[in-house]
């Protein structure tokens, strides 16, 4: 999976992970976190790495790791640094304020416990990093907006001024929720780490990603036959849209609210062909 | 940039924030959206209960909904507006689903419709317990078309501009004390603006971070209500917050369960004896007393929501320390009979293999806000699109959603929250576009320079100021310590005003910037003492409220009627000064505000029905 580059390895304390968090209750220990900064948006020069030591105890999150940081900004060779800064609102992993990479992968700090990221690596240390294909704002902190911009270009959204009066419920919307537990999975929280996650994502590309194309077929079934559904599927075959989509699956495993965004990637693309061929058929 | 401007800014973007820029975008208006956080992450967004409303054109099962809130909020709604989003609730619902909010629906399509607690009646509409997130998408979703869109008074510009990771600091005030615009901070330059609006709508959500024992997102500090009250505005009920009764303790931070798993089957219990401190698992249902909330309770449950939030804070532990430990907490869930993938949904990880999940009460939203005026004729029917709606004792500053007071009293239905914030956005929409319509001619332009101004004053502010992160952070841990004994410490008028004491000197401390961290760098750590100075405020506001309603209890038994409702504003030297009426201008005529609540609407009920009115006749004042 892409992620940020190491500029220089971070060894961490020389410490065996698993022995030590099996001894945990006899012995006190540290670990190392590594944050990415940089001082202000565009600000590229003022990139660098801190890195800090903490005291570890036992169910410690990403999160409480930078609150730790936050309270006392002093890196592990004892210099005072000014806090890095991160975004956090409900801080039980609902939001998707605080994704970043950590380890180089899209997770959520607030839910990301650092005990499971230790052994996996065996390594006392972790990094910290900003999504790397927004612009960052400042440190850990990135601008999503694009994210809203891939939106706008698939129109995802439901046009009430162009659906027929009618009464409201329709029997095509019926349909949609029929399954009494439709509600109970998660919608997208627009944590975008789909979007990071998705190798056919780069400068240059013009893929909307995952979360637009889900949100654009939720719009289309909701307006099925609709001539706005019918703008939205030919902008999702457009230059950008779902033929773009590399099927890495990717944006599967790292969708904190486990969306079928693999379907809903195959169900557009169907569509998209049906209507494709519809067109086709009237020309003849 | 110009002195005068057409935009109005709507700060905050929760559901309140959203319905408002969306309504005022439709009316052609050009909004800048604030918000700390994109719109997806605020704490609307995290809302897990449902809305309540009666099926369409169901007369009965509205006035029950009507009833049924004024008996949850203790009669102490204004009835007027809560009447009309009663009314409005399901014209409201409609709109969502063809949005797109995917309500949960039976095998046959219709609806269903969930008993929360408080309720006598199943009217609740849910999207599982995403409904918020649901919401917020949908909304968030209509309001992408505006950005494309030009203005329609100065073409350049998008109809809707969004600044996020954007600070409110204060607003900016004309020699008449008009709001005319605002000053705020981008956080990630820690750079200041000020800009000019027509109007200014705060949509910050509740100020409630300040106790130790809450489920507070890291946004609901109140620092937005916490600069316009520093600036005049009249602030109601701070004493009055929401307790959730069944929160759980996540790796030391509190989160709510939904209620709907109570309506889908859960059973919130105590252990009979308090002393018990077997495994859940293990106590026998006889030795279990089993509590519930509204109509819907049976025998041997409670009936309110704050004679439950009691009962479930008898139980805690008392030698636990205070808002740090589940062990505290003494009341379990019973789950056993929620079907899975509802449980999977709520609680994930979290749920226990015995299903008896460990429960405790925590402070979940705040019931008071800032005073917000509206129109309402003598039966007590709210003049639709008045521009006195939502407006606050500032001109030019209106407020929605739970930043302000008037739909709930003194506690609110779970499934009144969402529909509150929605409704009010949109009321205060429509006020705004009759207010800036009122301001044609606009007023003297202020030069551009005027601007420039509080933008440099806010710049020298922060300079000045210094670091102090880490002072600021034992800080704000020793004020939320100090309100939460003072919720707790019902009637205990001794308790509260050591309270009091403590936090006057932690106040004090707050104000001063730590000598011992000079300043490194202005950032997130100024932020963080911006939002400590908010949480002080609002704790001082909270204690002040509360010494003085229990002080009344004690001198006059209950309330006295017509003087019911506890409202403060900021004294000359920036103290806490608790009112009993205050003057109000409003579209040029003054008017004295007082501490009734408004009844007009059951009054001219009763009155229609020949009845003699039940609740002595209070405040024709409005
Ligand atoms: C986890 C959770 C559970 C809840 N459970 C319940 C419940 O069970 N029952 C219930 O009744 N209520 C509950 N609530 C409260 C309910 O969600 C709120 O009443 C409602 O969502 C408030 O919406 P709002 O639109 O007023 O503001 P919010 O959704 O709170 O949004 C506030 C907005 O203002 C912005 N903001 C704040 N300060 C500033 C500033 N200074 N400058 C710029 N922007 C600012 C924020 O970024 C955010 O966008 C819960 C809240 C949370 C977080
Ligand atoms: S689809 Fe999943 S991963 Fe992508 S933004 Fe939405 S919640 Fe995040
Ligand atoms: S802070 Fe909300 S998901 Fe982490």
């Amino acid at each position: 999976m892409s992620g940020v580059r190491r500029e220089q390895p971070a060894p961490g304390p020389a410490i065996d992970v698993a022995s030590a968090l099996a001894r945990a209750d006899e012995q006190k220990w540290s670990f190392r976190v590594r944050v990415r900064r940089q001082d202000g948006p565009a600000d590229t020069r003022s990139r660098r790495w801190d890195e800090f030591e903490l005291p570890w105890r036992p169910g410690l999150s990403v999160h409480d790791c930078l609150e730790a940081i936050e309270r006392d900004p002093r890196t592990a060779r004892g210099e005072r640094v000014r806090a890095p800064a991160w975004d956090a609102s409900c801080v039980e992993g609902r939001c998707g304020a605080c994704t970043m990479l950590v380890n180089g992968r899209p997770r959520q700090a607030c839910v990301t416990l650092v005990d499971p990221l230790m052994l996996e690596t065996n390594a006392a240390s972790l990094e910290l990093a900003p999504l790397s294909k927004f612009p960052v704002l400042r440190d850990l902190v990135v601008d999503r907006s694009s994210a809203r911009a891939a939106l706008r270009r698939v129109k995802a959204w439901v046009e009430l001024d162009r659906e027929p009066a009618e009464p409201s419920v329709t029997p095509s919307r019926r349909r949609l929720a029929l399954a009494p537990t439709a509600g109970a999975s998660s919608p997208c929280i627009g944590c975008a780490a789909c979007l990071e996650a998705c190798p056919e994502l780069h400068a240059g590309s013009l893929f909307v990603g995952a979360a637009s194309i889900h949100e654009a077929k939720l719009a289309v079934d909701l307006q099925a036959g609709s001539p706005a559904a019918d703008e939205r599927l030919d902008a999702l075959m457009g230059p950008g849209g779902v033929a773009e989509c590399g099927k890495s699956q990717n944006c599967v495993e790292v969708c904190p609210a486990s969306l079928p965004l693999d379907e809903s990637i195959a169900s557009v693309a169907r569509a998209a062909t049906k209507r494709l061929f519809g067109r086709w058929f009237a020309r003849r | 940039m110009s002195g005068s401007s057409a935009r109005v800014a709507v700060v905050g973007a929760g559901a309140a924030g959203l319905a408002a820029a969306l309504e005022l975008g439709r009316a052609g208006v050009s909004v800048d959206l604030y918000s700390l956080l994109p719109a997806s992450c605020s704490p609307s967004a995290c809302e897990r209960d449902g809305l309540g409303a009666a099926e369409a054109g169901d007369e009965a099962a509205i006035e029950r909904h009507f009833l049924d809130t004024l008996e949850a909020g203790g009669q102490l709604a204004h009835q007027p507006p809560l009447r009309a989003m009663i009314e409005a609730a399901p014209s409201i619902v409609d709109e969502l689903l063809r949005l797109g909010v995917p309500f949960d629906r039976d095998a046959q399509g219709a609806l269903v419709r969930d008993a929360l607690g408080g309720a006598t009646e199943a009217r609740a509409v849910h999207a599982g317990v995403h409904t918020g997130r649901q919401l917020v998408r949908v909304l968030d979703a209509q309001l992408l078309r505006f950005e494309e869109q030009a203005a329609r008074d100065a073409r350049s510009e998008p109809l809707l501009r969004r600044f996020e990771h954007w600070e409110f600091l204060r607003l900016v005030l004309d020699d008449a004390g008009r709001a005319v615009g605002l000053v705020a901070r981008e956080r990630s330059s820690a750079r200041h603006v000020a800009r000019p609006y027509a109007a200014v709508l705060l949509a910050t959500g509740g100020a409630f971070a300040h106790f130790a024992r809450s489920t507070a997102s890291l946004v609901s500090h109140g620092s937005a209500a916490a600069a316009v009250f520093r600036q005049g505005a009249i602030f109601v009920h701070a004493d009055l917050v929401e307790e959730h009764p069944t929160t759980v303790l996540v790796r030391g931070r509190r989160r709510v369960v939904a209620e709907l798993l109570q309506s889908r089957g859960a059973r919130l219990w105590v252990p009979r004896d308090p002393s018990d401190t077997r495994a859940p698992e293990t106590v026998p249902a006889a030795e279990r007393r089993y509590l519930r909330e509204g109509a819907t309770a049976q025998a041997g449950d409670l009936a309110g929501r704050a004679e439950l939030v009691r009962a479930l804070r008898a139980a805690l532990d008392p030698a636990a320390p205070q808002g740090g430990s589940a062990d505290e907490d003494r009341a379990f869930l019973d789950l056993g009979g929620v079907a899975p993938a509802l449980l999977e949904a709520e609680l994930g990880e979290l749920l226990p293999a015995h299903r008896q999940l460990r429960v405790g009460p925590a402070v979940s939203g705040a019931m008071g806000g800032l005073w917000v005026d509206y129109e309402a004729d003598e039966r007590g029917q709210l003049v639709e699109g008045s521009p006195r709606n939502q407006a606050t004792n500032i001109a030019g500053l209106y407020a929605a959603g739970e930043v302000g007071f008037q739909l709930h009293g003194a506690a609110r239905l779970g499934e009144n929250a969402l529909l509150g914030c929605l409704y009010e956005g949109k009321a205060a929409a429509r006020a705004i576009v009759a207010y800036t319509r009122s301001l044609a001619p606009p007023p003297d332009a202020l030069d551009a320079s005027f601007f420039e101004r509080r933008a440099r004053e806010a710049d020298e502010e922060l300079a000045s100021q210094g670091d102090g992160a880490r002072a600021a952070f034992e800080l704000c841990e020793a004020v939320r310590r100090c309100a939460q004994r003072a919720l707790e410490a019902d009637g205990e008028p001794a308790l509260l005003a050591a309270c009091a004491e403590q936090l006057d000197e932690l106040d004090a401390r707050a104000r001063e910037p730590a000598a011992s961290d000079a300043a490194t760098e202005p950032g997130p750590a100024a932020s963080k003492l911006h939002e400590l100075r908010a949480m002080s405020l609002h704790a001082r506001l909270f204690l002040r409220a509360r010494h003085a309603r229990l002080a009344a209890a004690t001198a006059g038994g209950a309330a006295s009627p017509g003087a019911e409702l506890l409202l403060a504003r900021a004294s000359q030297s920036g103290d806490v000064e608790l009112v009993d009426a205050f003057e109000h201008v409003a579209m040029g005529s003054t008017r004295r505000v007082d501490r009734s609540v408004d009844r007009r609407y059951t009054q001219a009920g009763a009155a229609r029905e020949g009845a003699a009115p039940e609740a002595p006749p209070v405040e024709r004042d409005r």
